[in-house]
């Protein structure tokens, strides 16, 4: 490796030092099209360079090229490619013909080579930065939602949570400018500073990328100063929006309060007690502090909401261009702030990136760096476990109780002794079940978090010669990540499962308080040299070639310590408070990978186009045999309308595409090492140490896939309307994977290359269109689906699980849980107490994954004015809806109020409810492994035996967050669709702004306007999953943008 | 003008070689876990996990064997240890995944002059294990057992009369190398004593006898 790289480097070395360094000239021109109009935005690219400009909306151009330069290539979207010989002149006056084979124009593909979008084999959907400026959210991903076909972007509505990316189904590589940097996120750049974003959507688009883009890539482009115009250019945009009603929203009943079994009971959660009618009853009085007599109302029927607060979101940016002759700089800063719902949730984004990039002849430069910082003093608890805050208004207390009373008023012994609705007993102690003050966990249960990113990179390259050039690129970031979770003393519960880094779930404190923290710190460095060009064969042959090397290295470290047994004073948060001896722990990762790879491509008459890419990596992961590793690609593409002359006036594009590629996982950092622990005083001073549990096949190869992906694009009636359709195949194979071994062996598990192989299909299809057109009015809209699924092609006879599910042509994604014993024509099966009885088997529900995926959007625009809507939505799969379930079993749920449940309360103890189905008569039933009956001698009859309301909705909705999938009812479809942006923009007229601004515009906007969801009606599917999902909330504001 | 070339190419190849030279073998070391430890740490270990006392039932505090011969358990309804030896009515391989440690115990103690009492600690442990494993399930693998090292994964069953032949044989073997009397270090039960360990493998001989002999 070392050697090759030397030889390059020398080889380099000599051809540079032959070159010589040439003088530089400016060209002025202008740009129109056949009937004399200007064309703004064309490109001007001087020939085999990336030295290029655009034009203004006069047409006009200047450019400052190096007295070498032969050619000028002269490209505008809608327009055809010129070429234009310089011959010396320094005016020159271009015509571009319409020609519509470039709608898309040119997009960016890996390691930031543009490509015509034509002659690519591979799928690559470009999403203008303007689109996702239009509302400006806490997370530029959430703009991304829909506009993408294949990319679906889940967005748990939870605070703070950050939106989920996914490609194809899978996590892609982000690169931003080049650098595939490892720690920074889509969230950690602001929306005003993109210029695009390209999603390489299969293996095959990213092959270049190596195993870091096995699973497609999405390549931010940022804005760099050098298409802003001459001079200073300075904009600034601020997107302000609050909260203005719900999408979704838990409600409970108020009708029923606080008891297990139709009883009043002070000291229970549960809401299965008497009616709230008034009658008086002893309760908690939270104002003198003791018990009263007080009539029993639903007093706290709309606490939930009441404990709401208003929310909002602002994001402001202001930018700062400026470009003379061949320099261009560009300055940005953003501050977004969110505040939540929940009382003391608030949370800061600022980002600062600076770019800057000079041309000198031959030799360009091109240099960022941003900082990112991302920090909130309380983000609070989410899901049920970790004790969200609708766990102890909504779930686990009835609505019997006024939360606004415990506003400002949660203590009865400041820093020791809470005050929740159960109040204290005889021994001053908080009585009856362990339930938070809402307002406790607002303030005493702390989740702090800050991560700060900073990150730099320096693109260098240098034109050899007309037919090569030597671009050398180097990214470096840095982060920092702290997580704090402090507990007061006086918390009934345990901090829950809040995470810290290196923490997954703190797990202390309860009544004696605790403080824990974790910190991540790590880096990244990617270092790139190419060597890359272009040649002219023959007039119809074109050939384009690449050869590079990667070196990509990471470390993490972190640091966490946590309180053990308390904290010695209240209110002192620090691992010095710590009752017992800390708990500390600390862990380091680290990775590199060196690679070298090399593309070519051939296209004949800008009809045919081959490319086929190799890529070599070595990976520190892997065994020393296994650490080397090839991958190819082969991609081509072929445009069927060059070859049929008569469809011209119709027939725009006809494309097909096809393409093949191996790709290569290595193993994660440590994954095969077999190491040993140690654990401290295991018994009295003695300590001990523990073999690994896992045998480690010394012969581990990277994970493989294989994947296929056939594409047709279709352009008409001169661009009006452009369809693209995709359809890939994905094998993984060779998966590094953990299957158990019995412990009769000496391990209970082994570390190998699965033979199981999981494929992925899925089809894609995109449509593009201008609906309208004409002087005062435009109507573009653009629609994305997309689906796939995966199954199991082949199992591994010795290790794949034995399930029935488990089958070839079966499924991967399966969802599976218990349902209830049934008899042969699906009746429940009844026990003599009139309970359904749960199978001791799981079953199969159905799938995870969603039917398909879609989004659309419209923009319509009217002389000044322009309206753009966002729609998306996911359209099948399965999920758990937790909220529901537990709203069920604690007697909550506002479907709950059954004419039963009155007879139950009517009179307690008595028994009401007949659950429809059967019970067994006689005989009995024997089931194998997989629950399949291998012998039934039953008979059944209709049940008969009455039980209590609360008995059956119990056992109907009974879940557990803590494992397992729910019960059927509450095991949704995720099928939903939401307006998620909208924006109502004028422009002001120029004349307008007398010269006070050169552009501006107001926009009404909203994000997350509008649900509609077949089975969630309670919460919000959004994020893919529902586990306590804050209420979902609509943000409607002013977007206000000013280019000075 | 000129500059920008040697500042170009002094960057190249400084970002080249610079990275290339990191040993991967070093870097892919977690240096938060030990790759090696001492024969006592796993002796403490495993006999810990052997001896422990692990189920949480009050009812255990009667029968099992840390207390059932300072106290006795009356109680009313009957109890599934007193008819399977066991509070749960199967039996599993757990203790086998031991195996793994005993193997390593030993092979860490090379060159310590306690080897002879590692080895035997090793052989009577495998014996201890199997006589409940078997006691539970009969026919169980103990000759094959924890050997997935050698690539034995689904080691085969032996006839229960060939896992008590086994037993004895481990048991012999391991008295013998108890009666070197060397004494060893992190043994949490006899407190290292070799001549102690050689008395409990006779005496072990003995339980199983008299376990496997007609009554």
């Amino acid at each position: 490796m070392k050697k090759i790289i030397q030889g390059i480097a020398l080889f380099l070395l000599l051809l540079i030092s032959t070159v010589s360094w040439a003088q530089n000239k400016t060209v002025t021109g202008r740009v129109i099209d056949d009937k004399g109009n200007a064309i703004s935005q064309a490109s001007i690219l001087v020939k085999g360079t990336q030295n290029g400009t655009v034009t203004n909306e006069k047409g006009e151009f200047t450019i400052s090229i190096p007295s070498t330069a032969q050619t000028l290539v002269i490209s505008s979207v809608g327009y055809g490619t010129t070429q234009v010989p310089i011959n010396g002149r320094t005016t020159i006056e271009v015509i571009l013909k319409p020609d519509s084979q470039d709608l898309q124009g040119v997009v960016v593909t890996a390691l930031g080579i543009k490509r015509e979008q034509k002659a690519l084999g591979y799928a690559v959907q470009k999403v203008s930065g303007e689109s996702l400026q239009k509302v400006s959210g806490v997370d530029v991903s959430t703009s991304l939602t829909g506009k993408v076909a294949g990319v679906l972007v889940k967005n748990s509505q939870d605070f703070a949570a950050v939106p989920v990316i996914t490609v194809r189904g899978e996590n892609a590589l982000l690169v931003i400018d080049g650098i595939a940097y490892q720690n920074k996120t889509l969230g950690d750049i602001s929306s005003e500073d993109i210029e695009s974003i390209s999603v390489l959507k299969g293996a095959t688009a990213s092959a270049l990328y190596g195993f870091r883009g096995a699973n497609g890539a999405i390549l931010v482009t940022t804005k760099n100063g050098s298409t802003s115009k001459s001079g200073l250019t300075i904009d600034f945009t601020t997107n302000t929006m609050f909260t203005a009603g719900f999408l979704a929203i838990p409600k409970v009943q108020s009708l029923y309060g606080r008891g297990e079994n139709s009883v009043y009971d002070q000291y229970s959660d549960q809401s299965w007690g008497t009616k709230m009618d008034g009658t008086v009853r002893q309760q908690w009085d939270p104002i003198t502090k003791t018990n009263s007599m007080r009539p029993y109302l639903p007093v706290g029927k709309d606490s939930f909401k009441n404990f709401l607060e208003q929310g909002y979101v602002t994001n402001n940016n202001l930018n700062l261009g400026y470009k003379k002759d061949n320099l261009s700089i560009r300055n940005s800063f953003n501050w977004t702030e969110n505040k939540g719902q929940y009382p003391n949730s608030k949370l800061q984004k600022y980002t600062y990136a600076f770019g800057a990039d000079l041309n000198v002849n031959k030799f360009k430069i091109s240099t960022n760096f941003s900082y990112a910082r991302k920090s909130s003093p309380n983000i609070g608890a989410n899901n049920y476990t970790s004790y969200d805050r609708m766990y102890s208004i909504l779930i686990w207390s009835p609505t019997d109780w006024n939360l606004s009373d415990y506003k400002n008023n949660y203590w009865i012994t400041p820093g020791i002794l809470q005050q929740n609705h159960f109040g204290l007993n005889s021994n001053g102690q908080n009585a009856g079940k362990d339930e938070n003050n809402p307002y406790f966990d607002s303030y005493e249960k702390i989740n702090k978090i800050s991560r700060d990113v900073f990150n730099a990179d320096v693109t260098m390259s240098y034109q050899l010669t007309d037919w090569l050039k030597a671009t050398v690129r180097t990214g470096v970031d840095f982060y920092k990540e702290i997580g704090e979770v402090k507990l007061s003393k006086g918390s009934v519960l345990f901090t829950g499962g809040v995470p810290v880094p290196g923490n997954g779930g703190v797990w202390n404190g309860r009544l004696v308080g605790s403080y824990n923290i974790g910190q991540n710190t790590g880096t990244s460095v990617n270092s790139d040299f190419l060597l890359s060009g272009d040649k002219e064969i023959t007039k119809d042959f074109n050939v384009e070639y690449l050869a590079g090397g990667t070196i990509f290295f990471k470390r993490d470290n972190n640091i966490n310590g946590g309180t053990n047994n308390g904290i010695s004073v209240p209110g002192f948060f620090s691992l010095a408070a710590s009752v017992g001896p800390a708990n500390v722990g600390q862990s380091t990762a680290a990775q590199q990978v060196n690679s070298v790879f090399g593309r070519v491509g051939i296209s004949w008459k800008k009809t045919a186009f081959v490319e086929a890419t190799g890529r070599n990596d070595w990976s520190s992961t892997l065994a020393k045999a296994q650490r080397s590793y090839f991958y190819p690609s082969v991609a081509g593409s072929f445009v069927i309308s060059e070859l049929l002359p008569n469809t011209k006036n119709w027939l725009d594009l006809l494309k097909l595409r096809s393409s093949w590629t191996l790709s290569k996982r290595p193993a994660s950092i440590y994954e095969i090492n077999s190491s040993y622990s140690i654990s401290a005083a295991t018994w009295g001073t003695l300590n001990g140490a523990g073999v690994p549990g896992n045998l480690y096949s010394p012969t581990i190869a990277p994970t493989s896939s294989e994947t296929y992906e056939q594409g047709l694009q279709a352009m008409f009636l001169k661009n009006r309307l452009m369809i693209d359709v995709s359809h890939y195949t994905k094998r993984v194979f060779d998966r590094i994977t953990t299957v158990g071994l019995t412990q009769a062996s000496g391990y209970g598990g082994l570390v190998t290359n699965s033979k199981e192989e999981i494929t992925r299909r899925g089809w894609e299809i995109i449509l593009n269109g201008t609906a309208i057109k004409n002087k005062d009015w435009k109507l573009d809209i653009g629609i994305n689906w997309s689906t796939y699924a995966s199954y199991y092609t082949k199992l591994d006879t010795v290790y794949s699980a034995k399930k029935p599910w488990v089958k070839v042509g079966e499924r991967a994604d399966h969802f599976i849980s218990r349902d209830f014993l049934r008899d042969p024509s699906g009746n429940i099966i009844h026990n003599g107490s009139g309970r359904p009885i749960v199978k001791p088997y799981d079953v199969l529900f159905g799938y995870y994954d969603p039917k398909f995926v879609w989004g659309t959007n419209a923009n319509l625009k009217y002389k000044n004015f322009s309206l753009f809507v966002s729609i998306d939505g996911v359209n099948g799969g399965l999920a758990n809806t937790r909220t529901e379930s537990y709203m069920w079993q604690s007697g909550v749920h506002p479907n709950s109020l059954s004419s039963e449940r009155e007879l139950d309360v009517a009179t307690p103890g008595s028994s009401n409810y007949l659950g429809q189905g059967v019970k067994v008569v006689s005989g009995s039933a024997t089931f194998d492994a997989n629950g399949n009956i291998l012998t039934d001698t039953r008979t059944f009859a209709p049940n008969d035996v009455k039980t209590t309301y609360k008995n059956y909705m119990f056992d109907l909705h009974n879940s557990s967050a803590w494992g397992g999938n729910g019960s059927k009812a509450d095991t949704y479809s995720r099928t939903f669709f939401k307006l998620r942006e909208i924006s109502l923009t004028y422009t002001i007229p120029t004349k307008l702004l007398h010269n006070v601004a050169k552009a501006a515009s107001i926009s009404f906007v909203g994000q997350n306007v509008l649900l509609k969801a077949k089975d969630f009606k309670y919460s919000d599917p959004d994020g893919g999953s529902e586990d306590f999902t804050d209420p979902s909330v609509r943000y409607l504001g002013v977007n206000i943008k000013f280019t000075f | 003008m000129k500059n920008f070339k040697y500042i170009f190419l002094t960057v190249f190849t400084l970002v080249i070689l610079n990275s290339c030279t990191k040993k991967f073998d070093e870097l892919n070391t977690n240096p938060d876990v030990p790759t090696s430890v001492s024969p006592d740490l796993l002796a403490t270990s495993v006999l810990r996990s052997t001896f422990r006392f692990w189920n949480p039932n009050p009812t255990d505090w009667g029968t099992a064997q840390l207390f059932a011969k300072h106290c006795t358990n009356v109680s009313a309804g009957g109890n599934p240890y007193q008819y399977y030896g066991s509070y749960y009515p199967y039996g599993g391989f757990g203790w086998y995944q031991n195996l793994t440690s005993t193997k390593r115990m030993v092979e860490f103690a090379n060159g310590n002059p306690a080897l002879p009492s590692y080895e035997g600690l090793a052989l009577f442990l495998k014996a201890y294990w199997g006589y409940y494993i078997t006691l539970d399930m009969g026919d169980i693998p103990y000759s094959e057992a924890g050997k997935a090292e050698d690539g034995i994964s689904q080691p085969k069953y032996d006839k229960q009369a060939d896992v008590f032949d086994g037993i004895l044989a481990d048991l012999k073997e391991a008295e013998l190398k108890f009666a070197a009397g060397v004494n060893f270090s992190g043994d949490i039960m006899l407190g290292g004593n070799a001549v102690k360990w050689s008395r409990l493998c006779n005496a072990f001989q003995l339980k199983v006898l008299q376990t496997i002999s007609k009554k």
